[in-house]
């Protein structure tokens, strides 16, 4: 009896500790509204290269192990959600050499770079992820780049909203992720047309 | 027999952690209301309740926006709530934190986009709440110590407190008018205590919740006043 009273008690800290050290893994399919915004009168096409929609990043923290968040599978979902609403069509190229009718130029999405923050880390309340996105615009017919955008965008999540120690880290991180892939659908959503390259291609286009 | 009897004991120290449900320390609650212009609200129309996000500072904790979206839709003087999460996602990605009308002259501007005005006509929202605020530990003190004694008994001895401090502001927009109505504060102070002999007994002071009730029966007095006052 006593063997199973030590058992019990060596196999709850055990695994508090385990909450507390040993990292995380994140899935983050999420579903991106429409944004309500007035569309350029424009069909681009949109390709989401295989590495872009297999992302997994993967940072090891000294002291707080190594923290995985699978981003991917939610890529497609955003840039085609986000495009269609800023132009009139998108539609998917799967290879940059073969462009579908229509189709005046591709926008090239890309993950640059993901960072976190740990709340033992940084002493705040919040886990938080930065995303910084490249977005290449090429012209369909000559395949000569128009533009290339850089965005850095951010989530967070108060770890106070999780009361489980065994999967917070996984959750706020999760939500984190999902804040910052919404953040980077507001940015392209308000801003991508107003680049002054792609402003210009935008006016060439609609005056052809 | 007598390892039949361990058991029991073993069940009742498990059981343990479900008691800080049943005792609570006290908590004191301060309010305070700022009114800019009149309100009232018809029985059709809703209000927006929304989390403030829009820097890296700390967040509004999901069990106080749930708690006070359940609190003021519900019971005497109730109105129509639109939760956090529904809202910004109509409205998508005109209230997200980084685009999030800051005053309400940004959301006089947001108001004149067709789409948007519009769509905050069908839902009939006459005021949106930004909450802004959170609930900290502010001072703590003591220890208890837990080990498992011989005989293989888990045992606590000590003496653990801690004081923690709610403190919520909602800054109430009148959208059909387009003006600031004012802001309600609720603040809640509270100490909770863990004396431990063998036995751990917790009495947890519920801030945040003493908080969230105070500011959602003041919202709705703030927002439907008594003709009377």
């Amino acid at each position: 009896m006593q063997l199973l009273v030590r058992s019990i008690v060596v196999t709850a800290m055990s695994l508090v500790m385990l909450g507390c050290m040993s990292g995380a893994n994140v899935n983050t399919a999420i579903s991106i509204p429409e944004p309500i915004i007035e569309s350029v009168p424009i069909t681009i096409g949109l390709h989401i290269s295989e590495e872009l929609s297999s992302e997994v990043h993967e940072e090891t923290v000294p002291n707080h192990g190594i923290f995985t968040i699978e981003i991917g599978e939610s890529q497609e979902q955003l840039f085609t959600q986000v495009l269609g609403a800023v132009f009139e069509d998108v539609v998917i190229v799967e290879s940059l050499s073969e462009v579908p009718d229509g189709v005046s130029a591709i926008a090239v999405p890309n993950i640059e770079a993901i960072q976190i923050g740990l709340p033992h880390v940084t002493g705040d309340d919040v886990y938080e992820v930065w995303i910084r996105y490249s977005i290449g615009l090429r012209d369909a017919a000559s395949g000569n780049s128009i533009h290339d955008w850089q965005i850095s965008s951010y989530g967070s999540a108060n770890r106070n909203n999780y009361s489980n120690p065994l999967d917070r880290a996984s959750k706020a991180l999760r939500d984190a992720t999902k804040g910052a892939i919404r953040d980077a659908a507001a940015i392209i959503s308000f801003s991508y047309v107003r680049q002054q390259a792609v402003y210009d291609w935008i006016r060439r286009t609609l005056s052809t | 027999m007598k390892h039949l009897r361990r058991g029991s004991t073993l069940l009742l120290i498990a059981c343990i952690p479900a008691i800080p449900l049943l005792f609570s320390g006290c908590v004191s609650n301060t309010l305070q209301e700022i009114r800019e212009a009149d309100t009232g609200i018809l029985s059709h129309e809703s209000i927006a309740v929304l989390g403030r996000r829009d820097t890296r500072r700390d967040q509004t904790e999901t069990a106080f926006m749930d708690c006070l979206v359940d609190k003021t839709s519900s019971g005497s003087k109730s109105v129509n709530v639109i939760s956090n999460d529904e809202f910004v996602d109509q409205f998508f990605p005109w209230f997200e934190p980084r685009t999030a009308p800051l005053d309400i002259s940004d959301m006089t501007r947001i108001l004149k986009e067709e789409r948007i005005s519009e769509k905050l006509d069908e839902i009939h929202l006459r005021y949106i709440v930004w909450i802004d605020g959170t609930t900290q530990r502010t001072d703590q003190g003591g220890t208890v110590q837990c080990a498992v004694a011989t005989g293989g008994v888990p045992a606590c001895f000590g003496f653990l407190t801690w004081e923690a401090g709610s403190n919520y502001e909602a800054t109430i927009w009148d959208i059909r008018k387009g003006v600031s109505a004012g802001k309600v504060s609720s603040e809640a102070k509270g100490t909770s205590f863990v004396p431990a002999i063998i036995v751990p007994l917790p009495f947890v002071a519920r801030t945040q919740a003493s908080a969230c009730v105070a500011m959602s029966k003041q919202l709705k007095e703030f927002i439907d006043p008594d003709p009377s006052e």
